[in-house]
């Protein structure tokens, strides 16, 4: 599947580049936690280099229901990267009921989970502050400027939902790097996974950045 | 390339191929049904001859080779639409297909970032970086003008995703969404 460029990164930047991303998402969640007033755990940090065709396959089921809330990082001489926090019906309704107690139900078309308007603004803001944190660490250490767009909660199978983001990321390189997290709380059983996928440019700059 | 009979609310048709981003599959077995799973701004294309028997399915990622990347490797046969169609071409006349007779079916192209699955996200169009279903479909739309071509059922655009059945030997084509519709083609 080696088709273009930039398939090479060297094997010994991805342990440096893990824990430098480590930290990155670990102040993103924690900014989550706060957001919603309690301890938010990450659980497993899997980052992987992936040509952008094989995403689906590495990530995930691509037929599940799934809410979205995908955050494109404006365009910049730093690349780009894709943060995509990715939860079922059921885990996007836990998550929008700890960020906003007391809220009415509503349909999602198609499902019997329910969101309001003010919960899906509430998931909105949840990626975009998940994004802010992310590329504020980004930037602070290691230069990169990129910046986040307004956030879009999108409902849709997964694989339809993730395959603009890997058509473009094929737009600019075949390699992309995925950074699959999965976080929990206490007492709410929320899961969900943080999917940031960085173009080839924000690679390159990536890896002199931290070499 | 994967068989599997994955469901999600509704049965999957029995003997599947899944046939994953960038990949292309002709088969002349009448026994497979072909699959393309959770296509957003991809497009399936589907091929059929109804005399030899013969059909394949596409499942194209871009509309052609993005000319900032040099191809030095192997390129995914599917991937891109320019390449995807002569390839498809030359697979299915190897099984006795006859250019003459192909027909084909478009699947896809959605742009699921800019309507009914939005629940909520900035106001305007989409960043034409993300406008990619709509290129798609342009772009095998124009592949398959170019050789002479013009698709004889497409089910493509608009905001939500789609999974699709085909039949490559009798070229039945069937589309589902998340949202229960289901069309035949």
């Amino acid at each position: 599947m080696a088709e273009s460029q930039n398939l090479a990164l060297k094997p010994e930047f991805i342990p440096k580049l893990s824990s430098f991303i480590r930290v990155g998402v670990e102040k993103a969640i924690d900014a989550l936690s706060k957001m919603v007033g309690q301890e938010v755990r990450l659980m497993a940090l899997e980052i992987e280099l992936v040509p952008a065709s094989d995403l689906l396959v590495w990530l995930t089921d691509e037929q599940t229901p799934t809410v979205g809330v995908y955050v494109l990082s404006s365009n910049s001489p730093s690349g780009s990267c894709h943060l995509m926090l990715l939860f079922t019906t059921q885990d996007a309704i836990s998550l929008a009921q700890m960020l906003v107690p007391f809220e009415a139900a509503a349909t999602l078309p198609g499902n019997d989970a329910q969101l309001t308007e003010l919960q899906v603004s509430a998931l909105s803001e949840a990626g975009n502050v998940v994004s802010s944190y992310f590329l504020s660490h980004l930037e602070k250490a290691a230069g990169l400027e990129m910046y986040p767009m307004p956030p879009y909660v999108v409902y849709d199978m997964t694989g339809a939902i993730l395959d603009t983001v890997i058509a473009d990321l094929s737009t600019y390189g075949e390699a992309s790097l995925v950074l699959d997290t999965a976080m929990t709380t206490e007492g709410h059983q929320l899961r969900g996974q943080f999917l940031v996928m960085f173009d080839s440019i924000a690679l390159e700059k990536l890896e002199e950045a931290i070499k | 390339m994967s068989t599997a009979n994955q469901e999600s609310g509704q049965a999957s048709p029995p003997n599947l191929i899944s046939v994953g981003l960038g990949e292309l599959y002709i088969t002349n077995k009448p026994e497979l049904t072909l699959a393309a799973f959770a296509l957003g701004s991809c497009i399936a294309l589907c091929a059929h001859d109804p005399v030899a028997k013969v059909g394949g399915l596409a499942h194209i990622v871009l509309p052609a080779l993005p000319l900032s990347l040099k191809s030095n490797g192997e390129i995914p046969p599917g991937k891109y639409a320019d390449k995807a169609l002569p390839e498809m071409i030359v697979r299915l006349e190897r099984l006795g297909a006859s250019r003459e007779r192909f027909i084909f079916k478009l699947v896809g192209g959605a742009a699921v970032l800019s309507g009914a699955g939005i629940l909520s996200g900035p106001s305007g169009p989409i960043p034409s970086r993300l406008d990619i279903g709509r290129r798609n479909v342009q772009g095998v739309i124009n592949a398959l003008f170019q050789a002479g071509f013009f698709p004889v059922a497409a089910d493509f655009g608009g905001q939500a995703g789609r999974t699709v059945f085909f039949w490559p030997t009798n070229g039945k084509m069937r589309v589902r969404t998340l949202r229960g519709e289901e069309r035949d083609y």
